[in-house]
């Protein structure tokens, strides 16, 4: 399963042309681009499409009901302006950050507690856990929303054991909407870092263990360093899946937030549709964009990285 | 050699093409738009779960008007449009449907604070050779033909309208020492009320007063907005120069108010008063529960604890629970206020058939439909005269026949877009009031002034 | 080993602990926000299984399955061609098709209600139809790594044998690659069986609603039934975990032979 893996992985990086030019076709690939065209063409039309006329929105003064719902027009940078004085702007990118660093690191964190924890378990306990957390994972947004809204509100579930109120939802809104992503998102981390946690090889551990390394080294020097593509591209995943989450956040926390949840997708959103800015809230879906796309250029670059493994087994 | 795998139609495909085919097959045959050939389809957009007292009671009313108009006029039908969600959600739902002639509903029930902005938009049409013809639109009274008439014209009709006025527990205020029946005469006599339910009655809420965000601008409907209409300066929208209030003598009063409420610790819980279900937590909790002693809240409260809605069943709210108008701040003429807001019939400019569309609305407004959705939703119809009809009255005493009395002082919101802005600035100074008690009110005005300044500009605010 | 033992039992029990209410709730008379021990009724889970839910379940079972449907045909296609032939600039459409996969689907939401609106398409297909385009790009990619890793000598072999470019995806590269593929399907059906935002703006006909927008609706009604909320909520993620424990083979495989696992 290792070697297939690792050959998967390090045959997706080369460009091995293995079978020959048909004599057929010079030039042009003309069958090659018929089976492409289903996909190009709704790519195209109901993605690419739409995501350029939402920038274009966002330079208008268009809004969601009222004249200008109707008559709209270019008005150049002016929302530019508008979202480089706005304070609630700026307080939602940085809530954004927190968002995504809590997510990141909680899931990450998470997942591979359970990875590593998993490797040294009962099967029917690495069975049950496994499926607990993959369930939760599975979960549509919304059925999270109401599980969490219900675990941490006044009278819920946690506030069996905390102290006051027991109203955490309300108190510390941020921290249980992250934490209600992490608890939703760990168990596909789960599933990413233990396959690369077994992908470790065996051999490199053993000889470390025989020269008396401790254990909890070993994971710090040495198993660490060989699963570091893998966490990476754990790490972009989790960003670009968190940042997505529009629903979660929307249905937990749109009973009253005080602005402490609002992450760029919900403030867009709120832009948009509460206070009827369209232009103005697709702006600041331009920017969520923009902010995706930089996530996910990382991504790809590190998803082209060669292994690190093939260097490491000559050096130990 | 042969390769491996090549042959005619290898099994799983078999039972995957099949599968599909099924699939798609039967998608193809959901549920399409069954119009009977020939007849005109009047679609209407309401609410399933908002406006009602319960689900089942909206589902009940509208299903008869369906059953009504097409037994009446055998060459239509109604096609129900419900729309889920909250007030928000609502909205926006109807923001959307309107941008196309081909999902724009031919009627809709929609809430007043929105009618300006359709009307803005060219989505309505007018109503008055139509109104003039029926014989209730006389019977409105002015403060309500005014809230649906835009220069000068009539583009909506109430389908009844909500206002507030204070609720309390009299077995609570015996014990407390307080009068019964109660009748505060300006904010001091509230405040007082509620400190004592504070010393002689532990364990109890002293006073509901929305505040937060969570739901929306019905939050001000049933809170801040009341007190501020009965305050020295009511003004939120400076028509003259046409600006924003953001500091006033009256909003100091209202956050006042607040500042006393919350940091004497006379005010509910948070986890109620941000719920998305904060406007309906009164009624069906706190006050039959016996858990709070003053309630400002809406008048819809009144049929809900009745044999019929029974949301909850409570047939001890006559003899417990007492109702009196809000005062003015400093007991001022005429001494009562309220917000007046609810929702409309309205018809679509682009409707194809404008008639049926209309007979639908004058059907819906007649006497026995008026008073049950008026009953059923907490409702004062429009009509004076139907407001104060026995059916009504009777279905959720003392309360009805306060709501029907009080309707004339109220006050309208602001109908305008920035409207949002502003609530949304003064429930975050409120909330903020509800969850820091310590906030003072200067603290407040500040948050309510920097929320408006960065959403609409500074020329766009001023002080009084 | 007892010391993992232990510790994966508590996580298990961290996971678990959320649900908990979710459970109870469906099957208590007097459900609330709150923990209580359930005063045991069926009422709820009759709400959940039958009536309008039930409508609302079959709805989004279509949406969900035109948008599988969509995004694996034309992926399985699209990948074979990225995979196989000659694309031009085909590292460079990989990577833009890889951006795809960042951009948050609400910033199109107003855009395409626009356009269909305009083509009168404000339904449940159209709707798994854009849904399936949503989930088309990292559908693409799955399905042309896992295409990628499929030796080409069956092909060559089949191209021998005069099979038809069609033909050889059918039955060949598809049937090789097919844990890439199962786990793009199954990636698009559950992206579009929790799909919240999209049907909210797209779909308005009462009876297309699909079960997130019902379940949304009743919490902020008038009259909360939180224990219809807890049952429909159960009643709703069931297809999708059964889903899971069918395929999990699959899938795990699947997922870790794209590529989406370096180490």
């Amino acid at each position: 399963m290792n070697d297939a893996v690792v050959a998967s992985a390090s045959e997706s990086g080369k460009k091995v042309r293995l079978h020959k030019r048909s004599a057929d076709h010079p030039g042009v690939d003309i069958p090659g681009m018929i089976l492409l065209l289903p996909a190009s063409l709704l790519l195209l039309a109901l993605f690419v499409l739409p995501v350029g006329y939402a920038f274009y929105l966002g330079f208008t003064n268009i809004t969601l009901i009222g004249p200008a719902s109707v008559h709209f027009h270019f008005t150049g940078i002016a929302n530019v302006h508008r979202m480089g004085r706005d304070t609630l702007f700026w307080k939602s990118l940085w809530l954004t950050a927190v968002f995504l660093a809590g997510s990141v690191v909680g899931v990450t964190v998470v997942g591979m507690a359970l990875a590593v924890v998993m490797q040294r378990s009962a099967a029917w306990l690495r069975a049950g856990v496994g499926a607990v957390a993959i369930v939760a994972w599975m979960l549509p947004p919304i059925t999270v929303a109401v599980v969490w809204y219900a675990f941490t509100t006044s009278g819920g579930t946690l506030s069996l054991v905390t102290p006051g109120d027991g109203d955490s939802l309300n108190h510390f809104p941020m921290l249980i909407v992250t934490l209600a992503n992490v608890w939703s998102t760990a168990g596909f981390s789960m599933l990413i870092l233990s396959s690369g946690l077994r992908a470790v090889p065996s051999e490199v551990i053993e000889a470390a263990l025989m020269e008396g390394t401790a254990r909890w080294r070993i994971f710090l020097s040495v198993t660490l360093p060989i699963m570091r593509p893998t966490i990476v591209t754990n790490v972009l995943l989790v960003t670009l899946l968190s940042l997505a989450n529009f629903a979660l956040i929307y249905i937990m926390t749109a009973g009253g937030t005080d602005n402490s949840t609002d992450i760029l997708p919900v403030y867009s959103y709120q832009q948009g549709f509460v206070f009827k800015k369209l232009g103005y809230g697709a702006l600041l879906g331009d920017v969520l964009v923009i902010i995706s796309t930089v996530f996910a250029y990382l991504y790809v670059r590190a998803a082209r990285q060669r292994p690190v493994r093939t260097r490491l087994a000559d050096g130990v | 050699m042969h390769p491996v795998g090549i042959r005619l139609m290898p099994r799983p495909y078999v039972k995957i093409a099949s599968l599909l085919a099924t699939a798609l097959l039967a998608a193809s045959i959901l549920p399409a738009s069954g119009l009977a050939a020939g007849k005109t389809v009047v679609t209407v957009a309401y609410s399933p779960t908002f406006v009602f007292d319960t689900n089942d009671l909206a589902a009940k009313w509208w299903n008869s008007i369906k059953d009504q108009f097409e037994k009446q006029y055998p060459n239509a039908e109604v096609k129900l449009v419900p729309i889920e969600g909250g007030y928000d959600d609502i909205v926006n739902k109807l923001s959307l449907l309107y941008r196309s002639p081909a999902t724009t509903p031919d009627v809709v029930q929609i809430p007043t604070p929105v009618i300006a902005e359709w009307v803005a938009s060219g989505y309505l049409l007018p109503l008055d050779s139509y109104v003039a013809k029926t014989d209730w639109w006389q019977d409105f009274p002015q403060v309500i033909k005014d809230e649906d008439t835009f220069n000068g014209k009539v583009y909506a009709v109430s389908s009844g309208e909500n206002d507030s006025m204070l609720y309390y527990n009299k077995d609570m205020f015996k014990k407390a020492g307080l009068p019964v029946p109660w009748n505060p005469q300006n904010w001091d006599d509230i405040l007082t009320a509620a400190r004592q339910i504070h010393a002689k009655v532990p364990d109890v809420v002293p006073m509901w007063l929305m505040a937060g965000t969570s739901v929306g601008t019905v939050g001000i409907e049933m809170g801040s907005g009341n007190l501020l209409f009965g305050s020295s300066d009511s003004t939120i929208y400076d028509a003259a120069t046409q600006k924003w209030v953001v500091d006033s003598p009256g909003l100091r009063e209202v956050l006042g108010f607040y500042h006393s409420i919350y940091s004497e610790g006379l005010g509910a819980k948070l986890s109620d008063l941000f719920s998305p279900t904060a406007h309906t937590v009164p009624v069906t909790d706190l006050i039959p529960k016996a858990e709070v002693a003053i309630v400002l809240g809406s008048n819809f409260y009144g049929g809900q604890w009745g044999k019929l809605v029974c949301a909850p069943c409570w047939d001890k709210a006559t003899e417990v629970e007492g109702v009196a108008p809000i005062p003015y701040v400093k007991g001022q003429a005429p001494n009562v206020t309220t917000t007046v807001a609810g929702w409309d019939y309205a018809v679509a400019a682009v409707t194809p058939h404008p008639k049926e569309a209309f007979d639908l609305v004058n059907l819906m407004s007649n006497e026995s439909n008026s008073i049950d959705m008026a009953n059923w939703s907490g409702f004062v119809p429009g009509s004076s005269k139907f407001a104060m009809a026995p059916a009504l009255i009777n279905f959720g005493p003392p309360v009805n026949e306060l709501a029907s009395k009080i309707i004339a002082d109220g006050k309208i919101l602001p109908p305008l877009a920035d409207f949002e802005v502003w609530s949304k600035g003064l429930q975050e100074a409120t909330g903020t009031m509800a969850q820091h008690p310590e906030t003072t009110v200067d603290q407040a005005i500040g948050i309510l002034k920097d929320y408006v300044t960065n959403q609409l500009g500074e020329d766009k605010v001023e002080t009084r | 080993m007892l010391l993992s033992n232990l510790l994966l039992v508590c996580l298990g029990l961290l996971f678990l602990a959320p649900m908990l209410w979710l459970f109870l709730a469906s099957v208590d008379d007097h459900a609330s926000w709150s923990l209580s021990l359930p005063t045991f009724t069926l009422a709820h889970l009759a709400y959940a299984t039958s009536g309008d839910f039930l409508n609302a379940l079959v709805n989004t079972f279509y949406m969900a399955l035109v948008a599988t449907v969509v995004s694996t045909v034309s992926g399985t296609l699209g990948g074979y061609a990225l995979s196989r032939r000659r694309i031009p600039m085909r590292d460079g459409l990989m990577v833009a098709v890889l951006f795809l996969t960042g951009i948050p689907i609400a910033i199109m939401i107003i855009p395409v209600f626009q356009m269909f609106g305009n083509f009168n398409l404000l339904s449940l297909i159209p709707t798994g139809v854009f849904l399936g385009v949503t989930s088309l790009p990292f559908a693409l990619w799955l399905i042309k790594t896992a295409m990628d890793s499929v030796p080409k000598e069956l092909e060559e072999a089949a191209q021998i044998e005069r099979a038809s470019v069609l033909q050889i995806i059918l039955f060949v590269t598809a049937p090789l690659a097919l844990p890439g593929i199962a786990a793009a399907a199954i990636f698009s059906f559950i992206s579009a069986w929790g799909a919240f935002l999209v049907p909210l703006v797209l779909i308005s006909d009462a009876s297309e609603l699909p079960g997130p927008i019902l379940i949304y609706g009743q919490i902020s009604a008038s009259q909360t039934h939180y224990g219809d909320i807890a049952a429909c909520s159960i009643v709703y993620s069931l297809p999708v975990v059964v889903l899971y424990i069918l395929m999990s083979r699959p899938f795990a495989g699947g997922f870790l032979m794209s590529g989406a696992v370096k180490g």
